[in-house]
């Protein structure tokens, strides 16, 4: 079923975040720009303490108190800034249009409360609802979500559930206030496989259904694959590549792309050897003057060293809108070959 | 749950049966109790009539299967300093003096701590978290009967707000009730603290604030019920302190509890009420224990296996 | 979608913190540095314990009576007697020197013997589990749930206040936290390889115990010695506030609290001084403590 893929709902713009600690000021969100249009999903993958997390919860204002702040930057949302927003309206936003689900099921839900009543607690939040028909609502949520006999559920505990059952719950607690954007960060890690592509077929439902905006955060090339309409690839708090998912896999230009795409074990690829990058993304306190990947790259140039690669656009077969930071890409034509 | 009860009442029982054997045992084998009956220039023929006449004559085991039997009906011996009273009826009479104070003290004393070591936990590394630091090592240095002392010299004596000891309303309740529960604020605060600092650093705060809880809420709702599982297993120790606590604010603020009676029966050698007054506090102490783990399942739910309550942030 | 080059961020945007408050530096201080601590306890505690015999202005038990009750040296009274004299006219500064020495043998003594026993018991219950763990356990509950000044009194009515009994005292409220603690960490230390080894190297077990699991959890017992001195000495200071602690006429701080609660209205400073000399060692004792265990065993939490 195609999708119908609207106009651009969710714009963020040069995002940055700082992290104060003990050995001083870290950027773990840098400069991180990202669109997003109407019931397009949107994957953010990189290695993992890229960034991608903390730029989820940056486009949300909920990151670590006191210790990390959002510094700069807009995250335009429906033609508004909601880093203009106060906290008061910014709460509006989260959970309402813009919801998320977290990575693990076994620690999102609060032990101590009942199943309905972290549905419920959402419903009465963000929608005008009387009180006597929340449980319903949050029972419609959890039906929704493919939770047997929700009637049933919603007296239960976490503890009482398993784990593919509680992210489901998580999911229902996202999408029962009808959001526009859906943030999932790696909702499928924790998880078995066979619960793994059951949850992916249903969040692919849900935003058939709905025309809701998922933004993906994962690490696994396969679930973007198989989820994805656009990709953007991070590297050390920054977007380094990003495009439609087809460029990418096909023609990547940034060689961190291409050397995520050849640590991925496919079926249809005979792989002689796990593949793994070598090297460490470089520290957060500690980046190198230059290209940050430089380090890491088997293309690099002395230019690579000396200024951070701006973004520049590739001209490819699968459309437009491609575009990675990288001094290779000056040459236009320029596709990071398989090592 | 059923299991875990019956296990919980089990455990209390033996932990009680110990405490007789000690109580006991001490009572036997430090000193013959004979002694404090009879003038000192009684003759051994006198001394083994007085033994006779109490079983004192008999083996160890007859002894305390017949020490259990009686303090099971309720008989713990009759008082040698207030003829014509048992010991448990003295430790009856002066009980509720005590409970109405530790009462009174562990209530002010959650209602200052949790609070504090909250947001303390909140407000980590910043001023108001040294200020619980503060306030925690404080408490926990100022011996209780010293803070009594110079609460009466302040607030009685200088500015004449409070009256010195005794018993009676309201206003006589409050110095004591502060020096007894000082120490477990600080207690308490740092517990609570620690235990919120773990609390907020799950995916749940995470993910209630992500869906737009207010921060008020957020703490207050869906932390501190999780956070409040540990300073509640704690109520049990703080239920001992305040009753060893007792014999310590009681003397110094002349309250007429057990506490008090423990020390005067101490000074008059009356064993049996020293015995009777323990025995309680042990009771007291396990029963109140018993409680809280009750109280402990119905807050944590994953203690509780067969429920049917709900419960909603 | 296009990826901007971030422009570079001004340096003073770089959110350097600000510098902490005030107090909070003064607390940054009291907790990094423990000079202070130690040197209060040194002054208060150590010093004149040891040297009390010769630095000790006065008699400790011999008043003048001449003397009685003289305020201290800024509230009318004179350097004869700098923190006063109490109700027989005894030196009270003399008396708080002498005091430190109770104070300091019984901590040391008592937490002495009761984290010897717990230890030991600790390493058995956790070294061998099974039934010796069964036991080891249950005793420690039963000990946890028998209130300690409950013991003392029990104790003290029965065979009367002296060293040894309140030794006993404290060795009993002591020992069930160091058997409990000492006790968790050897069931993890115990499954460790270099444990293994030496088994398979045909160790004892006495051997593995005290050479290989000893010094693992030595950290964990000196954190808990150290924090457990000031609640030993209020323990210590309420018992012979009570009457129950060493007899007379050797002076203990806690008994000298009781000797001037009568006479507070007239002569505050025969309970004040001592009182005071208990919190601030207390104080110190509790600082360095939490400092030792910020550095040792940061893990550990006890109240």
């Amino acid at each position: 079923m195609a999708k119908i893929i609207g106009e651009t709902i969710l714009q963020v713009e040069n995002l940055q975040t700082e992290l104060h600690t003990n050995i001083g000021v870290q950027r773990p969100v840098d400069g991180v720009s990202l669109s997003l249009r109407q019931g397009e999903t949107l994957g953010i993958v990189g290695e993992s303490g890229c960034g991608k997390s903390m730029t989820a919860l940056s486009i949300l204002g909920v990151v670590p108190k006191p210790a990390a702040q959002v510094v700069g930057g807009r995250v335009m949302f429906n033609g508004q800034d909601l880093r203009t927003f106060s906290e008061q309206q910014m709460r509006r936003i989260r959970g309402g249009s813009i919801s998320m689900v977290l990575q693990d099921p076994q620690t999102s839900l609060n032990p101590v409360y009942t199943i309905g009543g972290q549905v419920t607690e959402a419903i009465a939040l963000h929608r005008d609802v009387p009180r006597r028909s929340l449980m319903s609502h949050a029972i419609d949520a959890l039906r929704q979500v493919r939770v047997a006999a929700p009637e049933q559920r919603v007296k239960d505990y976490p503890h009482q559930m398993s784990g593919g059952m509680k992210q489901r719950v998580s999911g229902a607690i996202a999408i029962s206030c009808d959001p526009h954007v859906l943030i999932a960060d790696e909702p499928t890690t924790a998880l078995d496989v066979t619960i793994q592509s059951q949850y992916l077929r249903l969040l692919r439902e849900i935003q058939e259904k709905t025309g809701l905006s998922i933004i993906f955060i994962t690490h696994d090339f396969g679930i973007i694959a198989n989820m994805c309409d656009t990709v953007a690839v991070m590297y050390a708090g920054r977007v380094v590549e990003s495009g439609p998912v087809r460029a990418i896999f096909d023609e990547p230009r940034h060689p961190y792309t291409r050397a995520l795409l050849n640590s991925v074990p496919t079926m249809d690829r005979h792989v002689k050897r796990l593949y793994s990058i070598p090297g460490q993304p470089p520290a957060l306190w500690d980046r190198p003057a230059g290209c940050w990947y430089r380090n890491r790259c088997p293309f690099a140039e002395p230019r690579c060293e000396t200024q951070y690669p701006p973004a520049i656009a590739a001209k490819n077969t699968a459309g437009s809108n491609h575009v990675a930071n990288c001094w290779k890409l000056e040459d236009s034509t320029w596709i990071t070959p398989k090592s | 749950m059923q299991r875990y009860l019956v296990y919980r009442v089990v455990q209390s029982l033996v932990t009680l049966l110990a405490i007789s054997v000690i109580i006991f045992g001490l009572s036997r084998l430090s000193g013959n109790p004979v002694d404090a009956l009879l003038p000192d220039n009684a003759t051994p023929q006198e001394a083994a009539v007085v033994m006779h006449e109490w079983g004192l004559d008999r083996p160890l085991h007859v002894q305390y299967l017949a020490f259990i039997r009686n303090a099971l009906r309720g008989n713990l011996g009759d008082s040698l300093k207030w003829p014509g009273e048992t010991a448990l009826g003295m430790v009856w009479q002066r009980l509720p003096a005590t409970l109405q104070l530790g009462g009174f003290a562990i209530i002010i004393s959650t209602l200052i701590a949790i609070p504090i070591g909250v947001l303390a936990a909140v407000n980590k590394g910043r001023l108001f978290d040294s200020f619980g630091k503060m306030v925690a090592l404080l408490g926990q240095a100022v011996p209780p009967f010293w803070l009594g002392i110079v609460l009466i010299w302040t607030f009685s004596v200088h500015w004449n707000v409070f009256p010195t000891s005794g018993r009676g309303g309201f206003e006589h309740m409050v110095l004591p009730a502060i020096a007894m529960g000082w120490y477990q604020v600080a207690a308490l605060m740092r517990l609570t603290r620690s235990s919120t600092l773990e609390v907020l650093d799950n995916e749940y705060i995470k993910l209630a604030r992500l869906k737009g809880v207010p921060e008020w809420r957020v703490i207050w709702v869906h932390a501190l019920r999780n956070a409040a599982i540990a300073p509640l297993t704690y109520f049990g120790v703080i239920i001992g302190y305040i009753f060893t606590g007792s014999v310590v604010i009681e003397t110094v603020f002349a309250w007429p509890g057990t506490g008090l009676l423990a020390i005067e029966a101490i000074r008059a050698r009356d064993y049996p009420v020293v015995q009777a007054v323990v025995l309680t506090f042990a009771v007291v102490f396990i029963i109140a224990n018993l409680i809280v783990d009750i109280l402990y399942a119905f807050v944590d739910p994953r203690i509780r296996y067969n429920d049917n309550e709900q419960s909603t942030p | 979608m296009n990826n901007p080059p971030p422009e570079d961020t001004p340096a003073e945007s770089l959110g350097v913190p600000a510098p902490p408050h005030l107090l909070r530096r003064i607390w940054l201080n009291l907790r990094s540095y423990p000079l202070l601590s130690v040197f209060v306890l040194l002054v208060l505690l150590v010093i004149p314990a040891l040297t009390a015999d010769w630095l000790a202005p006065h008699d400790p038990t011999q008043g003048v009576i001449m003397d009685r009750r003289l305020p201290p040296v800024f509230f009318g009274g004179t350097w004869e007697y700098p923190l006063g004299t109490d109700r027989l006219g005894r030196d009270i500064l003399s008396r708080i020197m002498y005091g430190a020495r109770v104070s300091l043998s019984i901590s040391l003594v008592g937490i002495f013997v009761g984290g010897l026993l717990g230890v030991t018991l600790g390493l058995l219950a956790g070294y061998f589990r099974g039934w010796i763990d069964t036991i080891i356990m249950r005793l420690v509950e039963i000990s946890l749930a028998l209130p300690a000044i409950l013991l003392a009194l029990v104790l003290a009515a029965a065979s009367g206040p002296s060293f040894q009994t309140i030794i006993i005292v404290v060795a009993f409220v002591l020992w069930a936290l160091y058997a409990r603690q000492v006790r968790g960490e050897v069931l993890s230390i115990r499954e460790r390889d270099y444990v293994a080894r030496a088994r398979v190297a045909g160790a004892s077990h006495f051997r593995i115990m005290v050479r290989h699991i000893l010094p693992n959890v030595a950290n964990t017992i000196i954190v808990l010695a150290t924090l457990q001195v000031g609640s030993v000495i209020i323990l210590e200071a309420a018992l012979s506030f009570l009457g129950l602690g060493i007899p007379r006429p050797t002076p203990a701080w806690g008994m000298m609290v009781a000797d001037g609660r009568q006479l507070i209205v007239s002569a505050w400073w025969i309970s004040f001084f001592p009182g005071l000399a208990i919190t601030l060692t207390v104080f110190s004792l509790n600082l360095l403590g939490d400092w030792l265990r910020d550095r040792l065993d940061p893990k550990l939490e006890i109240v």
